[in-house]
């Protein structure tokens, strides 16, 4: 793979096989390369998949055992760790079931959007979050099941080692445990991942205080399905072929409107075109292992997944102090809202254009492909970071701080 | 890999109870049980030394045996310190959770899970369970609680830890603390400590008055 190592950065290409492992090795050896990953340990990271690999006799095919091969060389680790993997290109990844459970069951989004409200919060382009129940044990050394897992949309902004890493530690900090997969729009999707958000279910993000621009609401618009409708491996195939137009269509739009995108095309454009062009066994079997979201590779997949026709309720309100304690309490949020919410008013009274009940865009439904149309904080004094998303590569804020030097629109 | 590389790996591990975290810590032991001996011999040195974890002069002759003929980077390995003594464990020990009753209020399911797999079973002398608790808590009460196992055995230690290790993450323990001790072994302070607030689970088919550290105290 020297040309994908060439252009994806190297935590995103282990974040990426540390999703092609999902559902292979135990959910704990996931989390804590994660972890390791996205606290620039990537050695480490790469290390502890590997032996977890080789101790519990989890089987690659020769794709994968090479992709590893290049990582553990570009982190510098010893590439005879890699010698030991098995390798048969027939071994089929493990099926799962998944479920939101039944009757009394808990949910498995209880409490999870109370836990990681401020890091939704924080973090850029997290797009949309889906949880579920897996039924089955993963991997050789496999916790208790049920386990829950999160699953993170995130945007071509977004940082899907960070990501994962800071929702996995704030759900431990609230006592819930769970494995937390977090796939960038435009990427492909593995069959377990598939078969997770089939049947998992939807969280709004729109009562997270500044989230305004999420991108639930149309469906097709995300990888993240609004209905859970469960259904077999093969239809989701199935599915993902027929839905390729829209796709398509959709992104031909975010083409002309976005141009911020943050990494590089990845390994899994690659791999889409190489299905096109090849024809050996081993790419056919690859290709039909892991389906790509879109039909073509996708460099700037931005913005047509955050298409989201808004419910006529109140903006979401960004805090006014964004570094304040990540702590605070529901209670807490609930009051800081209304506090946002009585300030927006009484500058409505006083003649300032106070921010719209149904944001703009509405009505046409793509309201979140220009996110100009969000509640601005520096109307109310706050800070003017999740403004418009040009600049936005350069005018990230890092954990909800702006950069420094910014200025208020 | 060799049963003398083997069994010394078991013990370095064993050794290192309290000093590494136990979620490193079991998950290299059930590495060794699963014959990941190179792979271990390429982290375990390397986690040593960003974990700034000294070791004994006897626990280097150990790390020689078990490490060196798989491949462990010498140039590491002679750069982890040495130590000339043990600190107190960081821990104290309990032979009843008095803090987490709600654990075991409705029976003691992991008692009763070891009891049908160990009871009576070859190369198993007792099976002993305590509560281990930080003696500096950090976090909510009752959260850094753990339960420690300690197995006496005659043979299989490595295997015997996997084993006992994956049982306990199947009914819900993350990060498992098995301690299985080959007899002869001295304990330190560490399982000291813990074998002297321990509870007997059950006893397996080897004498646990004979050779076995468990009865030894």
């Amino acid at each position: 793979m020297p040309e994908s190592s060439d252009r994806v950065a190297l935590p995103i290409r282990v974040h990426d096989f540390l999703l092609a492992c999902a559902g292979r090795i135990d959910d704990d050896a996931l989390t804590d390369a994660r972890e390791l990953l996205a606290v620039a340990e990537l050695d480490r990271a790469v290390d502890l998949l590997t032996a977890s690999l080789v101790a519990g006799r989890i089987p690659m095919n020769a794709d994968e055992r090479d992709e590893l091969r290049d990582l553990v060389h570009a982190v510098r680790s010893s590439p005879a760790l890699v010698d030991r993997i098995i390798v048969n290109d027939n071994a089929m990844p493990p099926r799962h079931r998944f479920t939101t459970g039944v009757m009394d069951d808990p949910a498995p989004d209880g409490g999870v959007l109370e836990a990681i409200a401020r890091v939704i919060e924080v973090l850029p382009d997290i797009r949309a979050l889906s949880c579920v129940w897996r039924a089955t044990p993963a991997g050789a050394v496999a916790g208790p099941v049920p386990q829950r897992m999160v699953l993170v949309e995130v945007g071509p902004d977004g940082f899907p080692p960070s990501t994962s890493y800071r929702v996995e530690q704030a759900l431990r900090r609230a006592g819930i445990r769970a494995s937390v997969e977090v796939i960038q729009a435009g990427t492909e999707v593995s069959d377990y991942h598939q078969d997770a958000l089939a049947v998992s279910r939807r969280v709004s993000l729109r009562q997270v205080t500044g989230r305004g621009h999420e991108a639930d609401g149309e469906p097709g618009s995300s990888l993240f399905a609004d209905s859970p409708t469960p259904r077999s491996v093969t239809s989701t195939r199935r599915r993902y072929a027929t839905g390729s137009g829209a796709h398509a269509e959709k992104r031909a739009v975010a083409d002309a409107t976005n141009n911020t995108g943050r990494w590089q095309p990845r390994i899994a454009s690659e791999s889409s075109s190489a299905d096109k062009e090849g024809d050996s066994p081993r790419e056919h079997t690859d290709s039909a292992r892991v389906r790509p979201i879109h039909p073509e590779p996708v460099p700037e997949p931005a913005a047509q997944v955050a298409v989201a026709p808004v419910e006529s309720e109140p903006p979401a309100l960004p805090p006014a102090d964004p570094s304040a304690d990540a702590d605070l309490s529901s209670r807490e949020r609930e009051l800081l809202r209304q506090l946002h919410e009585e300030l927006a008013k009484r500058e409505g009274e006083d003649g300032t254009p106070a921010e719209p009940s149904s944001p703009p865009g509405h009505s046409s439904g793509h309201w979140s492909a220009n996110r100009s149309g969000h509640f601005s904080p520096s109307e109310f004094g706050g800070p003017s970071w999740h403004g418009t998303v040009e600049g936005a590569a350069d005018q990230t804020a890092v954990n909800g701080i702006p950069p420094y030097g910014s200025t208020p629109n | 890999m060799g049963e003398a590389a083997e069994s010394a790996c078991h013990e370095l591990l064993l050794r290192l109870a309290g000093r590494l975290s136990d979620r490193q810590l079991w998950r290299f032991r059930d590495w060794l049980a699963s014959g990941a001996l190179p792979e271990l011999s390429h982290v375990l040195p390397l986690t040593l030394l960003r974990e700034r974890t000294g070791l004994l002069e006897d626990e280097f002759r150990l790390v020689d045996v078990a490490l060196r003929g798989s491949g462990a980077d010498m140039a590491l390995l002679s750069s982890i310190r040495e130590l000339y003594e043990l600190p107190e464990p960081d821990h104290t020990f309990s032979a009843h959770d008095s803090d987490n009753v709600g654990r075991n209020s409705l029976g003691d399911q992991l008692a009763v899970l070891l009891a049908a797999l160990l009871r009576g079973r070859p190369g198993v002398g007792e099976v002993r369970a305590t509560w281990r608790r930080p003696r500096q808590p950090s976090g909510p009460a009752g959260s850094e609680v753990h339960r420690v196992l300690l197995v006496t055995a005659t043979a299989n230690h490595a295997a015997l830890t996997g084993e006992l290790q994956r049982v306990q993450r199947a009914v819900g323990e993350s990060d498992p603390c098995v301690e299985v001790l080959p007899a002869g072994y001295a304990p330190l302070p560490y399982h000291r400590a813990a074998l002297a607030a321990s509870e007997l689970l059950c006893v397996g088919a080897e004498d646990p008055y004979g050779q076995l550290v468990g009865s030894a105290r």
